[in-house]
């Protein structure tokens, strides 16, 4: 797009405009909102403080009331001791005066010492128990503010004041309970004076309840609830001012204070639109003011730059029109200053350029002229030399084409397979093609001069009457399949076409006879027929064969117990089962297809999706856990493919449904047992090892007794033994299922080695028995791996081997054999026979020598099964090195190292 | 002045024995039986126990969401938690570390004078350097 000087300059002047207007515009906002601001926090905390002074001075007022009327009105001490027997009647009518006069208290009532109501300005409230509820055994002490509560009663919230009766004696004869006036607190807490249209305040609950009605949602005190952050942390205890979003989703400005007397949040919020809306009205005003400078600047510059611009735009025009061709210009600018001197020398600029042009035009013309006369000398013998040309070429052409259709025809009589011959009007052959000889057997030369009766003759004669006949008398072309006679004797038939060739008056000339030997296609088509025939009969019978197979077929995957569906390509079901119309609940005749299936599926399985997936793939699909009316599923789609000549085709696929509900159920109880079984086994087991073991250890004095001591120890141990039993069941468990993580990390085995030793050392020493860990080097051994489990199978044999041995020592070892670490732990214990060998680190199998009598032992027989399986999830192997029986026994487990260092 | 515990524990067999326990050697418990009770009596309390025992599988709230409680309460949070409980998970251990407990304690793995002592450590620290107890973190015999 092309500009104008004058517009350029009108968009330089409005972009700064527009800058100034965005940025003075911003700053005007933001300095007067954040003053609006500051002004309306203190503005709101003010009315919070005041309105909760106020509330709280009303609750004074009752309180007083209440406490004065128990410290000071004696009748009540009178009335309250039953021996007295004083009429109600006078003190229930003071009653009923001073809750009409203390806006605070809206009823008052008298309870006795045992919590009966004696006197109440509430209607029908004498003679009911208060004795059970919380406030009257605090209340018998001192005064007690139940807050805000729903009276189920009343059906409206209440509060009140309960303050104890004391006689001269301080001695507690009955409470005072005053029923503040909840509406009056709720009129000086929601009344909305200096907060503008849409500012408000309310009271929240500790459990999050409106407890005054809310602006915005009436008649919700009681019935609303809301969680907020801000709500929270006020009711948390804090009080803050800012901007947060209200309950109804309005931002808001607002104070958020804690009032413990009524133990809620007092909630103090105005509109953030209306708050900012004297800031957003000022902005406004000055943008509107900028804009209309801008504009009133922008016509300014348009008429200025206009006068300026002037004797340009002349100087451009004339320009144009030299360019166009035109020169006779005369530019006048009347004006003396430096674009004056640029008019007069274009003015002489114009005038020379224009006499040159002049003399250039002439010269052209006369040369023009005399180029015209010789182009068309020329172009005169042009046009006969070409039409001379043109002539000889059509007569050579025509001459052509007369010799290579006769030659074509020629050529195609003498390779055609058809026997051709040409006959005079007598029967006398004058011309026979090669192919003559071919079919017939006769030579050109035996066959020229002679009758076609020759080869001929095969017919009966009353065939040849008629055919000459047609030919000689109707002089019409025969045309029918006729028997011949080969020279070497051998009958053929062929296709015969004879006609009568006529001359101009219609009399015959020659008659040409065109026969094609059609015998071997009489053969083929006989023989065609026959093998139709067998064809036909043994498709009948494959029929049958098909029809009883099929039959085996369905009934054999009627009795299978999956559902089952074979279907085309064009997911037509083309065989399905029984169990498969069970599944989806079908009428078993019912005709179905993929559609009437695909619905009863969980909506983020698509069968339809996954068979075009698999088809498309060629593949087995397994489909996992698939949901079906309330059953779970797994199943396979199979694409059957048929491979031909090395291209193979999908035909159709077969779908198989398994039920595996139940499974999923056994497999589901089965993981609750083990929760189950690993915390309520434990409770009571702890409860028994716990109570025992306090006995010994805080009732010593009282369990003397060497016996009693004795039994508690045994309980203890016994406890502690059936906890490890419980322990390496659930372990061993986990393990057998593959529940157990291997989380694996760099350490250092040496250092594991020695740790391992020391916390089972203690154990060791009590038997006098010393551990010993040899090392072969002094390398540092890192693998990476589980550090708990292997901890815990070395802990495991190092346990064994304390267990077993009497007296003597536990050598530990490790040994480096190519990328696996070596670590064996030998006892001096009783050793084990050959034939308990085979039974170690199977289930339930303790490694003592003596199978049956585990009380020896005292193991659970699955220590070493569980390292077993811990050995082979860490990539080793675990085994018995050597057991010598009297001497001992060596345990070994590998492992596989990370790096040596 | 006694030392106060807080312990939350909804079964009476474990939560009458620990608090024996904690008497006879020297300590007054405060008692929850549910994950709410637990944190109603903590946010009210007024004086604010030493050490706070939590069972980990209780009603209402469990023992996780008492310690998300007591780590996001200003009052609460410098208190040191124990984990006590009879699940024997490796993941749940290190969850309640890492939520900040400072010990995980598997009930049936120790004798009630052995959580004493435990406890013990845990006062004995937390005195010393009056803010939170710079006790080691112990898991063990987990499955």
């Amino acid at each position: 797009m092309q500009f104008s000087l004058t517009k350029k300059l009108i968009i330089f002047i409005e972009v700064i405009m527009l800058f100034v207007v965005i940025i003075g515009g911003s700053i005007s906002f933001f300095a007067l909102r954040n003053s609006i601001e500051t002004q309306i926090y203190s503005h709101i905390e003010s009315i919070s403080l005041l309105k909760k002074n106020s509330v709280n001075l009303y609750l004074k007022t009752g309180i007083a009331e209440i406490e004065y009327l128990a410290q000071e009105k004696k009748e009540l001490v009178k009335f309250l001791d039953k021996n007295n027997k004083i009429d109600g009647r006078k003190i229930l009518s003071e009653l009923l005066d001073i809750s009409i006069e203390n806006k605070a208290l809206s009823d008052i009532s008298i309870l006795d010492k045992e919590g009966k109501v004696v006197l109440s300005t509430i209607k029908n409230e004498e003679g009911k128990f208060k004795s059970g509820e919380l406030f009257f055994s605090k209340a018998q002490e001192k005064t007690v503010i139940q807050d805000y509560y729903f009276d189920i009663q009343t059906n409206k919230p209440s509060m009140f004041i309960a303050t104890p009766i004391k006689d001269e004696k301080d001695k507690f004869v009955g409470v005072i309970v005053g029923i503040i006036s909840i509406n009056e607190i709720s009129e000086i807490v929601t009344s909305r004076s200096g907060l503008g249209e849409t500012g408000e305040s309310f009271l929240i609950n500790s459990f999050n309840m409106a407890v005054t009605d809310l602006a915005k949602e009436p008649n919700s005190a009681f019935i609303k609830t809301i969680y907020l952050p801000h709500i929270k942390r006020c009711l948390e205890g804090s009080s803050f001012s800012g901007i947060n979003v209200d309950y109804h989703g309005d931002k808001v400005i607002g104070h958020w204070s804690w009032f413990p007397e009524l133990k809620s949040c007092f909630v103090t919020e105005i509109d953030l639109s209306e708050a900012f809306a004297p800031a957003r009205k000022t902005t406004a005003i000055f943008i509107l003011t900028m804009i209309i400078v801008g504009l009133f600047v922008g016509l300014v510059v348009y008429w200025g730059g206009n006068l300026f611009i002037r004797p340009f735009k002349k100087l451009r025009d004339e320009i144009i029109k030299i360019k166009n061709g035109d020169f006779s210009v005369n530019l006048n600018l009347n004006s003396k200053d430096e674009i004056g001197e640029i008019s007069t020398v274009f003015n002489d600029m114009a005038k020379n350029l224009s006499k040159y042009k002049f003399n250039l035009e002439s010269e052209v013309r006369d040369r023009t002229i005399q180029l015209n006369e010789k182009v068309e000398d020329l172009e005169n013998t042009k046009k006969a030399v070409v039409n001379l040309l043109e002539d000889i070429e059509k007569e050579k052409k025509i001459s052509e084409i007369q010799a290579s259709e006769l030659k074509k025809f020629e050529l195609v009589i003498e390779n055609t397979s058809q026997h051709v011959i040409i006959t005079n009007v007598d029967g006398t052959v004058i011309y026979a093609n090669p192919a003559v000889t071919t079919i017939t057997g006769y030579s050109n030369d035996e066959v020229v001069g002679q009758n076609p009766s020759l080869w001929g003759k095969q017919m009966p004669p009353e065939f040849y009457v008629k055919m000459w006949e047609t030919i000689k008398k109707d002089k019409k072309t025969f045309a029918g399949e006729i028997k011949n006679k080969r020279k070497n004797g051998e009958i053929y038939i062929s296709k015969a076409i004879i006609s009568p060739v006529l001359d101009d008056n219609g009399e015959i000339k020659f008659f040409v006879g065109l026969e094609t030997d059609i015998s071997k296609e009489k053969a083929l088509e006989e023989a065609l027929v026959k093998e139709k025939e067998s064809v036909e009969l043994k498709v009948i019978e494959r029929t049958k064969e098909l029809k009883e197979e099929r039959a085996r077929l369905l009934s054999s995957i009627n009795s299978i117990p999956f559902g089952f569906i074979i279907a085309d390509n064009k997911n037509k079901i083309i065989m399905r089962n029984n169990a498969i119309m069970d599944i989806f609940h079908f009428d078993k005749n019912k005709n179905i297809s993929l559609d009437d299936m695909v619905g009863f599926f969980d909506k983020d399985f698509n069968l339809k999706v996954k068979i075009e997936q698999c088809s498309k793939n060629k593949q087995v699909c397994e489909l996992d856990e698939i949901s079906l009316n309330d059953k779970v599923f797994k199943g396979i789609i199979a694409p059957i493919i048929i491979s031909d000549k090395g291209e193979s085709e999908n035909i159709g696929y077969v779908l198989l449904l398994e039920d595996i509900t139940e499974e999923k159920i056994v497999a589901r109880s089965k993981e609750e047992f083990f929760a189950v079984a690993s915390h309520e086994l434990r409770t009571p087991l702890t409860a028994i090892r716990g109570n025992s073991s306090m006995l010994l250890d805080f009732y010593s004095d009282k369990v003397k007794d060497k016996e009693a001591n004795e039994m508690l120890q045994d309980i203890n141990d016994a406890s502690k033994r059936l906890i490890g039993i419980v322990n390496d069941f659930l372990d061993a468990s986990r393990l057998e299922q593959g529940k157990i993580e291997i989380k694996n990390n760099k350490f250092e085995l040496l250092n594991i080695i020695n740790k391992t030793i020391k916390s089972i050392d203690d154990m060791a020493a009590t038997k006098n028995i010393s551990i010993k860990f040899e090392s072969k080097s002094s390398d540092k051994i890192n693998l990476f791996a589980d550090q708990g489990k292997v901890e815990q199978v070395l802990m495991n044999l190092l346990g064994n081997a304390i267990k077993f041995t009497k007296e003597g020592d536990i050598v530990v070892k490790t040994t480096v054999y190519g990328n696996f670490v070596k670590i064996s732990v030998s006892d001096t214990g009783p050793g084990i026979s050959a034939k308990n060998e085979k039974l170690l680190f199977r289930k339930f199998q303790p490694a003592g020598e003596h199978i049956l009598t585990r009380d020896v032992t005292k193991s659970t027989g699955l220590g070493l099964y569980i390292s077993r399986l811990l050995v082979s999830k860490l990539g080793g192997t675990i085994g018995l090195e050597k057991s010598v029986v009297g001497e001992g026994s060596t345990f070994f487990f590998t492992l596989p190292i990370d790096e040596i260092v | 002045m006694k030392t106060i515990l807080f312990l939350a524990e909804d079964d009476p067999l474990m939560s009458r024995m620990y608090e024996r326990a904690f008497k006879l050697s020297g300590y007054n418990t405060e008692m929850a039986f549910d994950g709410d009770e637990a944190i109603s009596k903590l946010e009210k309390i007024e004086e604010l126990p030493t050490v706070i025992l939590l069972d980990i599988m209780m009603p209402k709230q469990n023992g996780f969401d008492v310690l998300k409680h007591i780590k996001n309460s200003d009052k609460l949070k410098k208190i040191p938690v124990i984990m006590l409980t009879n699940l024997a998970g490796q993941e749940d251990a290190e969850k309640a570390l890492s939520m900040g407990a400072v010990l995980y304690l598997v009930k049936s793995q120790y004798d009630p004078k052995e959580i004493v002592n435990k406890i013990e450590e845990i006062v004995k620290a937390s005195s010393r350097d009056d803010g939170v107890p710079n006790v080691k973190v112990e898991v063990k015999n987990l499955e």
